[in-house]
């Protein structure tokens, strides 16, 4: 992980209040799976899963989680799939979930389920995702859909844009599934790094945020992403502050 | 400095410096969602091809992409769209698809419930014969069997066959991606309504069970609308009610079970219909009510996706419609009949004067059922019913699907639930027991306004966590259905009155 | 008009701009969002939506009973209330 927005030290243990469930216990990978609504991301998450799930709330939440177990090549992985989202702003309590489960909880790799037939919406999500953790895995759903509409999307240029892998699939037939799994394997084993092109704000927001980066450096010890959280101090996010605390207290 | 106590503190300090700070004029958590989406165009872009043949290969970077592929020729799904989303055809179209849904689930329901009720009332007969022959004492015979097993028998009988097929279609059209289309087109009513408009969403959850209906609300976030449209949830008719509802349209506005003609079959249905838009017009009057008085407020942003239509997978809705929901909901429901079967049983066989003797012997007279419908029955017959249904509809509070079969066993002398074999042997009980046109529509319309079931009155505990809300969401709908009652059954007996 | 159909920002002169908000867009016709006037958790909704400064927006529907309406965005479609796509300010070339 060479990226200056990479999360430092992947020892430290997980932080308690968002732990991955009981699945998690066994020292087994853990893969966060993103989307945003009417994705198929549940489809690619009981494709993965079948029966092997755990649906409870998330703390303190009346919303809805679902954890799985994935097994695959003699692998254990541990699925959570978070709430649909459009973004991480957190505009909505699925929102501040999702957001905080990636930043805090620090999943081995996350899954981003993105709809082929509406890519720019889509991407959105998954910039997003890469400013908290390179460790992204981009799943190109219904692209048989998108064929039908007359969309033909180049995934090999779509990664090299990205910078993270992306794998094409159709999950309800299952297609492509066996690849991803093999791929965010790939990426939880270290094999594959992935060093997400990060969209570059105005200058004066870019060294804005460098100078408070800097100034966090010393307080979030490498846990977090010191990029990411100040520019949410800068664009006056105040669940960002409040999620910190509530991080740092209770580990 | 890494102190948990102070670095909240300084976070404040830090956001405080950074506060303020705008980009060519414009707010700067603007200048990043929109450089976000920028990059997400640029590189959607640039990755996007048009399939077929004629294209140029490279990218063609076209400034307005989404105008362009699509203007040319509508999609099959933009067509459908255009259709039932139009001024009068969309709503024509969703009556249709509601009208087709009940229609199907009642005619394919009404042979297998009857192949389903002869099946296991026999294997009742047998299980009676096994009893006798083991010389088990009456009591013993009467708890598990006529008590226990024959209300079983009958929650299955009557509500498997329309709910495996009623929850099939529903997820076929939830998969579809019809319902968004649904709430688009009905947002304006719920607005007006002071209600929210993903409310008709929740609802349509509803048909399938109203405490799945009531977790639903969790779409909507305003607090203030997600209570109006908890309370209200009741007065969409989940699976436990619509086997009643089907059962009372066909025997009593269907001339099924006199002759099971297809012309009844569709008036059946325009009767339940009739009653399901009754119940989304009191939905409506009562979010209003609810509104204008204790749940006042601002409406909330409302923003509701409409996604392309997906060609929905068989194996996979029967999987969820079976598994999820069917098997859910009716095991559910065969829990609490089997006690409640046993409970009312011992009610209509434990005589009050003869109570010290050995039950089974009460033969008509006083028995605890008896006494309690009597008790009610100036109520019920205010209402438009009787004493028994009353005592079915508070004795069914954990379930509504045994109402009807606590109330049968009311009615038959010894205690026990007939053997209804189809519709044809329950219209005979009933009329048999002064059961009318009115009797039916009121019993329907008790059933679509009452008080919810007491596993949706728990989830509504559940997700409010308040006994404040779970109380008004059980008296309101209470307090509207008997009011409704009250004046149909007046009112017919004004008519009557006038013109005899 | 005889004009091909041309980017918005490519041709300042060729017809005439017309400035308004989103909800006064006639159907089908493609709108460039040039301001939000609207504050707190609808402006974040709309922006994460991808109603952002110079998406390109374009009113595809409207509900039988007349509000809301469907627009195309980002390749997504959303509907939004009269009320709310009153706050979009938007020009578009009047054809």
């Amino acid at each position: 992980m060479l990226d200056a927005s990479t999360i430092a030290s992947p020892g430290m243990p997980p932080v308690k209040p968002l732990q991955a469930s009981r699945l998690a216990l066994s020292g087994r990978p853990v893969v966060a799976l993103a989307g945003n609504p009417n994705t198929g991301k549940s489809t690619v998450f009981n494709a993965l899963t079948g029966l092997r799930q755990h649906t409870g709330n998330w703390p303190g939440k009346t919303v809805a989680r679902h954890d799985g177990l994935c097994v695959s090549a003699g692998r254990e992985l541990v699925l959570v799939d978070l709430p649909g989202t459009y973004s991480l702003l957190a505009n909505s309590a699925e929102e501040v979930i999702a957001r905080d489960f990636i930043c805090f909880a620090r999943p081995d790799a996350t899954i981003v389920v993105v709809d082929a037939t509406c890519l720019r919406r889509n991407l959105n999500l998954v910039l997003q995702v890469a400013e908290i953790t390179p460790r992204v895995v981009v799943c190109l759903n219904l692209i048989d859909e998108a064929r039908r509409k007359g969309i033909e999307i180049d995934a090999p240029a779509l990664a090299r844009d990205l910078g993270v892998p992306v794998v094409p699939a159709v999950a309800r037939d299952g297609l492509g599934l066996d690849q991803l799994v093999a791929t965010v394997l790939a990426v939880v084993d270290g094999q594959v790094v992935p060093q997400p092109v990060l969209p570059r704000y105005a200058h004066d927001v870019e060294t804005r945020a460098a100078r408070i980066a800097a100034a966090l450096e010393p307080m979030l010890d490498g846990r977090l992403n010191r990029r990411w959280v100040a520019l949410r101090l800068i664009e006056g996010d105040p669940t960002i502050i409040q999620s910190i605390a509530e991080q740092r207290i209770d580990g | 400095m890494a102190d948990p106590k102070t670095m909240p503190a300084y976070l404040v300090r830090l956001q405080a410096d950074a506060s303020g700070l705008t980009i060519d004029g414009q707010d700067v958590r603007d200048h990043m969602v929109g450089t976000l989406y920028r990059r997400a165009e640029q590189i959607a872009d640039a990755c996007s091809h048009a399939a077929a043949g004629a294209a140029s290969g490279a990218t063609a970077p076209a400034p307005a992409p989404a105008a362009s592929s699509r203007l040319r020729r509508k999609s099959w799904d933009s067509r459908l769209d255009d259709l039932l989303t139009a001024p009068l055809w969309g709503l024509l179209a969703m009556l249709g698809v509601l009208g087709v849904l009940f229609w199907l689930t009642l005619v394919g329901a009404n042979y297998p419930s009857r192949l389903l009720g002869r099946l296991l009332f026999g294997l009742g007969d047998a299980l009676s014969a096994l009893f006798r022959a083991a010389h088990a004492p009456d009591w013993l015979h009467g708890l598990l069997v006529l008590g226990m097993y024959r209300s079983l028998a009958w929650v299955v009988a009557v509500m498997l066959p329309p709910m495996a097929i009623f929850f099939p279609l529903f997820t076929l059209l939830e998969d579809f991606g019809y319902l968004p289309r649904v709430a688009f087109n009905l947002d304006s009513l719920f607005r007006r309504a002071g209600a929210h408009g993903k409310q008709s969403l929740t609802m349509s959850m509803g048909f399938g069970c109203n405490a799945a209906g009531v977790i639903a609300c969790r779409v909507i976030d305003s607090p203030r609308e997600r209570l109006i449209a908890i309370v209200t949830n009741t007065f969409v008719p989940c699976n436990g009610r619509f086997p009643t509802l089907i059962a009372l349209a066909s025997i009593f506005f269907g001339g099924m079970g006199v002759a099971g003609a297809t012309r009844g079959a569709i008036a059946a249905t325009a009767v339940v219909l009739a009653l399901v838009l009754a119940g989304i017009a009191v939905t409506l009057l009562v979010s209003r009510l609810l509104a204008g008085t204790v749940l006042r407020g601002i409406p909330s942003v409302f923003v509701l996706e409409l996604p392309p239509y997906r060609l929905p997978q068989p194996g996979r809705i029967l999987v969820r419609s079976i598994f999820d929901r069917t098997l859910f909901v009716l095991t559910r429901a065969a829990m609490i009949a089997a006690p409640a079967g046993a409970l009312v049983w011992i009610m209509a066989n434990v005589s009050i004067s003869n109570t010290a003797g050995i039950p089974g012997g009460a033969v008509g007279g006083d028995t605890i059922l008896s006494v309690v419908a009597s008790l009610l029955a100036p109520l019920g017959r205010f209402l438009g019913m009787d004493g028994y249904v009353l005592t079915g509809f508070l004795l069914g509070l954990p379930a509504n699907e045994i109402v009807l079969p606590i109330t049968l066993m009311g009615y038959t002398s010894a205690g026990t639930l007939t053997e209804v074999e189809g519709l044809a042997s329950l219209r005979g009980v009933l009329v048999a027991n002064g059961w009318t046109s009115l009797t039916a529509l009121c019993v329907m319309l008790f059933s679509l306004l009452h008080f919810p079931c007491g596993t949706t009155l728990l989830t509504i505990y559940r997700e409010t966590g308040s006994r404040k809300w779970t109380a008004l969401a059980a008296l309101l709908p209470t307090a509207v259905a008997v009011t409704v009652c009250a004046l149909v059954a007046g009112g017919a007996r004004l008519i009557v009155a006038a013109f005899p | 008009m005889s004009q091909p159909s041309s980017a918005p920002a490519a041709s300042h002169q060729d017809r005439p701009q017309v400035r308004t908000t989103l909800d006064r867009v006639p159907l089908g016709l493609l709108a460039r969002v040039t301001d939000l006037s609207l504050e707190g958790l609808l402006r974040r909704r709309l922006l994460d939506l991808g109603f952002v400064l110079g998406a390109h927006v374009r009113p595809v529907r409207r509900s039988p009973l007349g509000d809301p309406t469907a627009y195309e965005v980002m390749g997504a479609v959303v509907a939004l209330r009269r009320t709310e796509a009153a706050g979009i300010g938007v020009s578009y070339r009047d054809s």
